[in-house]
């Protein structure tokens, strides 16, 4: 078997025991990019050079014998919305094409401080704004399962990287189910933590109340495993939570007990492919026969979280992007004459169809005549989510439901229909609104041999317990991997 | 959402929009804004107007100065600058 | 027709903390461009702010100070528009909930006390400096000032002419100064006001239709510029017209001004709660915490002056509109033991100085244990009053002590009678037309051969002395003429 194909936990083995090095390790990755990456398309900046040097660092590390993280010489990719000091960091769009940042994301920092290495920043929507990762400057990402189809998105590259062995793991991030749905749609661990267990400082915000950065792995463990690094309270983020460590890999097989589960009635109501139902619900009565209960939820105001995640995140992505003028950083357009030509044209050229008609709805959704009736009403519906979900987690331990209506679609089928795609985020944003963490774990195939995932909701913080529960799941149902 | 609207948001965005696409916004954003707009008539009783993440109050830092970075490194991404300063064309004052 | 003029103000003051609002860039004045700058302030993709804990208890702070409540929560919001000036094309800001409201400042206008009320104070960020490039064809923009803390006083309607408004921002400016938030400088732009005016038809209830004037920042263009739009609106409704509320510019050289844009073209802000800052929950405790740290404020400050020091009203009121001077004063006091000889000599001497050279003059060697001291030898009569000045312009210029600029100057005064008569019989002598005028019955000669006296005596002289044996002196040589 492949080297690459390895989980971090396998990988982190053979590198204690001295059956491979990290450069050695790093460079048979380089060389499956090479090899695999222009057909995927995953990887929009490969840091060769790079990559190397932190390999050489990691195995002096290895090799002084002190306990070292077991992340320490993995290789790894990172969404390229996440700043990575002096690596390129485009978020996919012509407007930052060239943009190098002079700093890192804390993410990445403590990332490096463990010893993992960067092999390079992955493809994606552009400024996460979408669900297929076929709105990039770089072409669309390819789905390592069929190369006709999408990856999902927006952390296409960073799912696809995972599932097409280009990288140990790799972060995305997560604003309306951005994690979660290339990793079902590629048949791969995905996780959003709850709102601030993560630091968000150096990602490239989308809608800042919702965005969290999360792990994307071959497995449950190794979720676990990049969880530990990541999360924690940062104080270069006010919204990161204080709490006290976790160790999420503790207990992780101690199995799932009496667990209740609660199933939303809304969203296993509403429309799906019958292989996406039928792969969930087959996964969930496994784990009934392991002793969970199953009880049915309701979630009613979940019917209107759509337009409600779409009005807040535009409204905030306004303001977000607002600051891409060309002024200081990001494309600028050299012919305009005043500083209005120089931020019409500037924002006109450098941004994409999506990020536009988004960054439209935006503004639209706070302009003085509407603010009331749209982004303060979206709000009213973001309270009336989360004091929902409070109530139903009174009986209940977690929720459990579809990540997607369907498993990944062909590219180019779904472009041409924007209010498609959003609507068939009502699975995966409702856990953005609320703040609560959520894992897809691969469960099963459709009947075109495409992964499925399944969907947990959890009560705030409580990534352990669902991490346990994804481990229970990836144990009864297997992984998912790609065939030769 | 028509033309006007449309218009009007690019204006306030600050974004330019070529006559002949504006049709394809137009009727895009009709189409998305259309759905969303369900929203509009939705009773929502007496839900609060918070934001639904349960933080916590009160993160501060301490007035302690730090030592800014190196200067060139702030502006490299910048395409035109002079003097240490960012260049745009001259701003009239409103 | 008659017409009350009805004005409020909002105030920005930047707050004199040692980080930005923000971030950890230095909140200083100037430098190098760009060099108090960080990927934060400048709003470099992926950054976030963390709020300044010293800027939030300075604006609380000021806001007790100005008898505000204080809001048990509070929170930031953004406050959208795009200006190069702006790195994120949002200013946060507080919009619904600022954390001070509903308070008063008592102002003296013409010898009595009137109360303005404080609508609200709240805390954001300023912005950076656009400066033209000389070629005529762009700006430069420097962010150094760009996230540093400011607070916004905004004021009721209550003021009724342009120097009451002058007023209010001198003593708010005082306030603020005493409280230690904010340094007030008017000419670096660390204070600075907008002036929101309209009249009406004396003893109409309602309010006119108001104009806002924007960015005015010295005590001198506040006024004025409140004059003249009074006049205008003045006019424009005398003529017949009707005032349209709009935003206007003061143009300080030709001393008028001009619409910058129309209640139609108004921004639309869109503001929307800050989603990367925390809400701000301030309980009891720590309002009473800060409020024990304010200081002796200029109000009391001034009673405690006249009633317990006996110093006029008038000299109190100025002497305490200055928190240095003031401070300078109180510590004189108690150097010299003698309340009104330090005051009258702030109010001449000092102001005097201050108004030639500027109140910076304040930040030098001058302090309160020197000029004290200063005045000790003069209660004592070792020094002369011109003497006294003396020693002051050597303080001034060189920071050297009283004592060793009385050495150094000899200015100590000359007791000893001997050399004062023969300097007073040398001088009559060679002025004896001087000497028979004043026998003649010509009062004025006599002050002139004191003055002649003195002058050889370089000041050391004491000048009743003088005058008690000149007169001996001119006794006894019309004696011997006679």
């Amino acid at each position: 078997m492949s080297i690459c194909k390895k989980t971090i936990k396998e990988t982190a083995e053979l590198l204690r025991s001295k059956k491979i090095g990290t450069v050695e390790l790093t460079d048979e990755y380089l060389n499956e990019i090479r090899k695999k990456n222009p057909t995927i398309n995953s990887y929009v900046t490969i840091c060769n050079e790079e990559a190397v040097k932190a390999a050489k660092a990691s195995q002096k590390i290895l090799d002084s014998g002190e306990a070292v993280s077991l992340l320490c010489g993995i290789p790894m990719g990172l969404k390229d919305n996440i700043c990575t000091k002096d690596i390129k960091t485009t978020c996919a769009s012509n407007m930052l094409k060239s943009y190098i940042p002079p700093y890192s994301a804390t993410v990445y920092e403590r990332l490096q401080q463990e010893g993992a290495v960067l092999l390079g920043k992955l493809n994606m929507d552009e400024f996460a704004m979408g669900s297929s990762s076929e709105c990039t400057i770089f072409g669309p990402v390819r789905n390592p399962w069929n190369s006709e189809y999408v990856a999902g998105g927006s952390s296409g590259g960073s799912a696809a990287s995972v599932a097409a062995n280009l990288a140990t793991f790799s972060l995305g991030s997560d604003t309306g189910g951005s994690i979660r749905q290339p990793a079902s749609f590629c048949g791969i661990v995905g996780l959003k933590p709850t709102y601030g267990r993560v630091s968000r400082y150096g990602l490239v915000a989308f809608a800042s109340s919702l965005d969290q950065i999360g792990p994307m792995t071959k497995d449950v463990t190794d979720c676990a495993i990049v969880m530990n690094v990541i999360s924690g309270y940062d104080n270069k983020d006010s919204t990161s939570v204080n709490t006290s460590y976790e160790d999420f890999i503790e207990d992780i097989d101690s199995g799932i007990g009496r667990l209740r589960i609660g199933l939303p009635l809304e969203l296993f109501n509403s429309a799906m492919d019958d292989d996406i139902k039928g792969a969930v619900i087959s996964t969930l009565r496994r784990l009934e026969s392991q002793g969970a209960i199953l009880q049915d939820v309701s979630l009613p105001s979940i019917l209107n979280s759509v337009p409600a995640y779409y009005l807040i995140s535009s409204s905030e992505a306004s303001s977000n992007l607002a600051r891409y003028d060309g002024i200081r950083y990001g494309y600028r357009n050299e012919k305009a004459e005043t500083v209005s030509e120089l931020y019409r044209m500037s924002r006109a050229e450098g941004f994409g169809g999506e990020v536009k008609r988004r960054v439209l709805a935006g503004t639209y959704a706070l302009s003085s005549g509407y603010h009331d009736e749209l982004y303060n009403k979206a709000l009213k519906v973001r309270t009336l989510i989360s004091n929902e979900f409070s109530l139903v987690y009174e009986n209940i331990d977690i929720i459990a439901a579809p990540v997607y209506p369907t498993a990944a679609f062909k590219i180019g089928e779904k472009v041409i229909d924007p209010l498609k795609m959003l609507v068939s985020e009502i699975f995966t944003v409702g856990a953005n609104l609320a703040g609560l963490p959520a894992i897809s774990v691969p469960c099963g195939l459709s009947k075109d041999g495409l992964p499925i995932g399944i969907q947990l909701i959890g009560k705030p913080f409580s990534e352990k317990l669902m991490i346990r529960v994804g481990y229970a799941i990836e144990q009864e149902m297997g992984r998912l991997e790609i065939g030769e | 959402m028509d033309k006007k609207t449309v218009r009007k948001m690019a204006d306030v965005a600050n974004i330019h929009i070529d006559d002949n696409e504006l049709e394809s916004y137009v009727e895009d954003m009709d189409l998305i804004m259309g759905y969303m707009e369900q929203l509009k008539n939705l009773h929502t009783g007496e839900a609060e107007l918070k934001e639904a993440n349960s933080l916590p109050s009160n993160g501060f830092r301490e007035d302690f100065p730090h030592i800014s970075p190196d200067r060139d490194e702030l502006i490299k991404n910048a395409s035109v600058t002079q003097d240490g300063c960012f260049k745009v064309p001259v701003v009239v004052e409103p | 027709m008659e017409y009350d003029i009805v004005i409020g103000l909002e105030i920005h003051s930047e707050l004199k903390t040692s980080s930005k609002l923000l971030c950890g860039c230095r909140n200083e004045f100037g430098g190098e461009p760009n060099t108090r700058c960080c990927p934060v302030c400048l709003g470099m993709p992926g950054t976030l702010p963390v709020l300044n804990k010293q800027a939030l208890e300075f604006a609380i702070k000021a806001g007790l100070a100005m008898n505000c409540k204080i809001s048990e929560f509070s929170k930031f919001d953004r406050k959208n528009y795009f200006y190069p000036d702006m790195p994120k094309a949002y200013q946060v800001t507080q919009y619904d909930l600022p954390i001070c409201y509903d308070g008063f400042v008592d102002i003296e206008v013409n010898g009595e006390t009137k109360s303005i009320g404080i609508e609200r104070i709240h805390l954001e960020e300023d912005a950076g400096k656009l400066m033209h490039d000389p070629d005529g064809q762009s700006s430069l923009i420097d962010y150094n000032r760009c996230g540093v803390p400011l607070v916004e006083i905004v004021t009721k309607p209550d003021l009724r002419s342009p120097e009451e408004a002058k007023i209010l921002v001198e003593t708010i400016k005082t306030i603020l100064e005493y409280t230690g938030v904010s340094d007030c400088k008017m000419q670096e732009g660390s204070l600075r006001a907008d002036v929101n005016l309209s009249v009406r038809p004396k003893g109409q209830k309602t309010l006119g239709k108001r104009t806002e004037m924007k960015n005015l920042n010295s005590l001198r263009a506040i006024q004025r510029a409140a004059q003249a739009e009074a006049l205008r609106q003045i006019e424009v409704i005398d003529k017949g017209g009707a005032v349209c509320q709009e935003t206007r510019r003061w143009d300080e050289n030709k001393g008028e001004s001009i619409v910058m844009r129309s209640k139609e073209e108004a921004m639309d802000y869109r503001y929307f709660p800050e989603p990367d800052l925390l809400a701000v929950e301030v309980d009891d405790k720590w309002v009473k915490s800060i409020k024990y740290s304010i200081p002796e404020l200029p109000k009391s400050r001034r009673n405690r002056y006249i009633s317990e020091l006996g110093i006029p009203k008038y000299d109190a009121q100025l002497i305490t509109m200055n928190k240095k001077l003031a401070d300078i004063f109180d510590r004189a006091t108690e150097v010299c033991g003698n309340p009104k000889l330090a005051s009258n000599w702030i109010m001449t001497d000092i102001m005097r100085r201050m108004n030639e050279n500027g109140e910076e003059i304040l930040d030098s060697f001058f302090n309160g244990d020197n000029f004290g001291q200063a005045l000790l030898y003069l209660e004592k009569g070792e020094i002369t009053h011109a003497g006294t000045i003396k020693v002051i312009d050597g303080i001034f210029e060189t920071g050297e002590g009283p004592e060793g600029i009385i050495d150094r100057l000899g200015l100590k005064i000359q007791r000893d009678e001997n050399p004062i008569i023969e300097t007073c019989s040398e001088v009559l002598e060679a002025n004896e037309q001087a000497l028979n005028d004043y026998i003649n019955g010509k009062e004025k000669a006599f002050t002139f051969l004191v003055g002649k006296v003195m002058a050889v005596l370089k000041g050391r002289g004491d000048p009743t002395q003088v005058r008690e044996i000149l007169l001996k002196e001119i006794k006894r040589a019309s004696n011997k003429n006679a």
